[in-house]
């Protein structure tokens, strides 16, 4: 096999006193694509950002051509042609598309000020190249998280890069992006570059990669080409056991009781269309569709974080001035699709981050018991396997698939009656997957009513009872029992897309 | 043992605990290294007179970090400061009647500062910028000018006197310190500042009443700036249109220096006090040393730049 481009040798890092990654090698051949896979917290980023600059090794080195290297930070690992695409968005939402792109290299006129025609021209160059369909104009602020991932991945590329790494870059993208981006990766790769790639969803690292790589409990508990492995076997040197069934038996459409809660004309702002809803207790609905056909616009008008016209009805009672804070007290969560953005408290501990639970409009005490919340928030660490030394730390030290876990516990400490759940699985190993799995059923067996939206769409046929398809903000189809399937739910979802039956104001 | 007092490596909480013994040995280094030029120093009387003097700066400091920690920037605490002992000093004859006006003034003023940033969306700095102009702008029309002179005794009394030889300034400040640590670290309120200052969009989607938390801060501020105020014309001795002129940039130094950061989220009552206390020890040496009062400045100035490196470091890893 060729040499490495990139490698890492007899790498370790500890924090404090916690070993991370134990004596790791790893390498990135040109023209191979090799994927690296592990639990939540098993130390990919950590690998990745050891590789690049960003963190420094408490032993080990980096090759580069075979050669040491010390990259002192991220800038110099960029300027020797390695591209990184990390798991926490590096955008700026104030900034438009062009200017994120091209973010401290802006091309610059001879006064050395921005050459603004040109920022757009290359951008715009740039985006073609990619076949990414984007204004270089538009805030970011103006994207759907999808569209961000994309811009990202075009930040990443807007140098000649030898070396691609992209860590959990479909987390939050449609079927359609992935296919688009995987036939980037492709070309890429027959270019001749190399390029790592983490993901929790085994299926995409089954068809782009070449090669695998399992990290466990710090070690690499398994490395070979991909050819020689199945789904088995990967989740077995992941998890080191093997894995039940995914998901849980469903229960099937819940039709005796009343709605929980009812929508009549639910029009999101911006969008023509119009949406009408019942959703009984022990029902989990998912919500499908392609990126940016309205589903989290349409979940944040209902939990009261963005506008729409329309009825809102909790059990058959009109709900008008909606907001998050009078939406929870009335048993009404929700789970956003953007961690980062608005799920986490960054600087806070986890035991305060799950907490923060306590603090809303239910909030009846005035003093805090700081043990009660380290009691209970222990618990959940328990419960959802949660790696972390102690809740304590900061929840940015967390890996983000346990950065997710720790939110959807504090989602469900205050037993709400109705979840809204964006994207609830994002950047989750399988093996915690199938425990919020179970959670989210026992719940819809207890009466909790469940509209699950998600991009990954085995997630919603394995999951939900009743299926709605959107697109441009309406709902074009509802599927039911054995009629959830992934190419149903794409042929409709997509269909708009092929021929002239877009609605009439695009 | 000693890690168990340090609160946990990695963790927050032990985080915070080794700023503020970082300062706490900072101060103690000062202090030495004063002793040294001036064996006088290190006498209760003398260390009495400095707590005394970083009393009004202690009040403010507190209000100031509270809002920093809310991502806020409090430019109108002096404006408060002098506009309250004016006005109430000026208008009411009781000294009761007088001290309750100042708070609800300052109250009111922070009321306001709270209301444009929530609910208008002005910046804070503009927003405080604007209320210690117009303040200012009242203070002059009332007294036309000039001060307005006399003081009541109670006032002396309060800022200058001693219940069973402690300082009542200093029994107003540690119990007002003490209620601000309580409710900063351990209610409901104070958590909701905190975690609002770390993320405010998390915080609207966790039904946190983010508008309410805001205005609190700002009230909170223009409370404590009046009681300053206060005590401070009574440390003096005169009324004056200029009290507490300089104290906004002072209490933002002492706020950072004692580990609030200004991108909200971050603070604690303990440090800002430290702070305020190294800050006007500070000062102390150039007096002693007899430089000229613009080097304070320059104290001033490198140590805001030494704490903004220290802080960073400390975030990095
Ligand atoms: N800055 C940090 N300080 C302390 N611990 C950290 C820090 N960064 C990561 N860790 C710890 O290192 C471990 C590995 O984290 P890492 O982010 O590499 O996991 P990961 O494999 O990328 O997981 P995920 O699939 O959830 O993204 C975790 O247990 C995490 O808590
Ligand atoms: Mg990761």
């Amino acid at each position: 096999m060729a040499d490495p481009v990139l490698a890492a040798r007899g790498m370790t890092k500890l924090f404090g006193s916690n070993e991370v990654l134990r004596n790791i090698d790893f390498e990135v051949i040109a023209g191979r694509n090799i994927a690296l896979c592990g639990e939540n917290g098993a130390g990919k980023s950590t690998l990745i950002k050891l590789m690049t600059g960003i963190y420094t090794p408490s032993a080990g080195h980096v090759l580069l051509d075979g050669e040491p290297v010390i990259f002192a930070g991220p800038k110099e690992a960029i300027a020797a042609g390695i591209a990184v695409v990390h798991q926490e968005f590096s955008t700026i939402s104030a900034l438009t598309v062009a200017e994120n792109v091209f973010l401290e290299k802006e091309p610059r006129d001879r006064l050395g000020l921005v050459d603004r025609r040109r920022l757009r021209r290359d951008c715009a160059d740039l985006l073609q190249q990619l076949g990414i369909d984007l204004d270089p104009d538009t805030p970011l602020e103006r994207l759907s998280v999808a569209e961000a991932q994309m811009v990202e991945i075009a930040k990443a590329l807007r140098s000649r890069a030898r070396v691609l790494i992209l860590d959990e870059p479909t987390a939050v993208l449609s079927h359609r992006e992935i296919d688009h981006l995987f036939r980037i990766l492709r070309d890429l790769r027959n270019q001749g570059m190399g390029l790592v790639y983490v993901s929790h969803r085994l299926d995409e690292i089954f068809e782009v990669c070449t090669d695998i790589c399992v990290l466990k409990d710090g070690d690499v508990t398994s490395a070979g080409p991909i050819e020689d492995y199945d789904h088995d076997r990967v989740v077995a040197a992941m998890v080191g056991r093997r894995l039940g069934e995914l998901f849980p038996p469903k229960s099937g459409p819940a039709t005796g009781a009343a709605p929980v809660l009812s929508l009549r004309d639910l029009k999101v702002e911006g969008s023509a269309a119009s949406v009408d809803l019942d959703l009984r207790p022990g029902e989990i609905v998912g919500l499908s569709g392609l990126v940016g056909s309205g589903r989290t616009e349409l979940a944040l008008a209902i939990f009261g974080a963005a506008r729409g016209a329309g009825t809102v009805a909790l059990s058959g009672a009109n709900y008008r001035k909606r907001t998050p804070g009078r939406s929870l007290a009335g048993g009404l969560a929700m789970l956003t699709e953007d961690r980062k953005a608005n799920g986490l408290f960054p600087d806070a501990s986890v035991a305060w981050n799950f907490a923060a639970s306590t603090l809303g409009k239910g909030a009846r005490a005035l003093a805090l018991s700081p043990r009660d919340e380290e009691e209970r928030s222990r618990s959940v660490v328990e419960r959802f396997s949660v790696v972390v030394d102690h809740v304590g730390q900061p929840i940015s030290a967390l890996s983000g698939g346990n950065q997710q876990k720790v939110l959807i516990g504090r989602l469900l400490e205050n037993a709400p009656k109705i979840l809204l759940l964006d994207e609830p699985t994002r950047g989750v190993d399988v093996a915690t997957k199938a425990e919020i799995y179970r959670t989210l059923r026992r719940l819809a067996r207890d009466g909790v009513a469940i509209l699950v939206i998600s991009s990954e769409l085995i997630e919603v046929v394995g999951l939900c009872d009743r299926v709605h398809v959107m697109r441009d903000g309406a709902f074009v189809a509802e599927l039911l029992g054995d009629a959830i399937t992934e190419d149903g739910i794409m042929a409709v979802a997509a269909a708009a897309t092929g021929g002239g039956m877009r609605p009439s104001h695009d | 043992m000693i890690a168990q007092l340090l609160g946990g490596k990695g963790t927050v909480r032990g985080r915070k605990t080794r700023e503020i013994l970082l300062l706490l040995g900072f101060l103690i280094v000062i202090w030495a290294v004063t002793t040294v030029l001036s064996p006088r120093f290190l006498s209760v009387k003398n260390i009495t007179d400095i707590l005394i003097q970083a009393a009004p700066l202690g009040f403010v400091v507190i209000g100031q970090m509270i809002v920093i920690v809310v991502r806020g920037l409090d430019l109108s605490v002096a404006s408060i400061m002098a506009t309250a002992a004016v006005l109430s000093i000026g208008v009411f004859d009781n000294t009761a009647t007088a001290f309750v006006a100042a708070l609800l003034l300052g109250a009111l003023v922070g009321g306001v500062n709270g209301y444009l940033v929530s609910y208008r969306r002005v910046t804070p700095f503009l927003a405080t910028l604007a209320t210690m102009i117009v303040l200012q702008g009242i203070r002059f029309a009332y007294t036309k000018g000039a001060p307005s002179g006399s003081l009541p005794d109670a006032f002396r009394f309060l800022a200058t006197g001693d219940i069973g030889g402690v300082p009542v300034v200093l029994i107003v400040l540690i119990g007002v310190g003490f209620v601000a640590h309580w409710m900063l670290e351990r209610s409901v309120p104070g958590r909701q500042l905190l975690l609002y200052g770390d993320n405010p969009e998390t915080a609207y989607m966790a039904g946190l009443p983010v508008k309410r938390i805001v205005i609190s801060a700002y009230v909170i501020s223009g409370v404590l700036a009046a009681i300053a105020g206060l005590f401070l014309v009574g440390y003096v001795g005169i009324v004056d249109n200029w009290t507490g002129q300089g104290y906004e940039l002072d209490s933002i130094a002492a706020a950072v220096i004692g580990g609030a950061s200004l991108r909200g989220g971050k603070g604690s009552v303990i440090g800002a006090l430290l702070a305020a206390l190294i800050l006007v020890s500070l000062f102390n040496i150039v007096v002693i040393l007899g430089l000229s009062i613009e080097f304070q400045m320059v104290v001033k100035g490198v140590l805001i730049l030494l704490a903004a490196t220290v802080y960073i470091r400390r975030t990095r890893e």
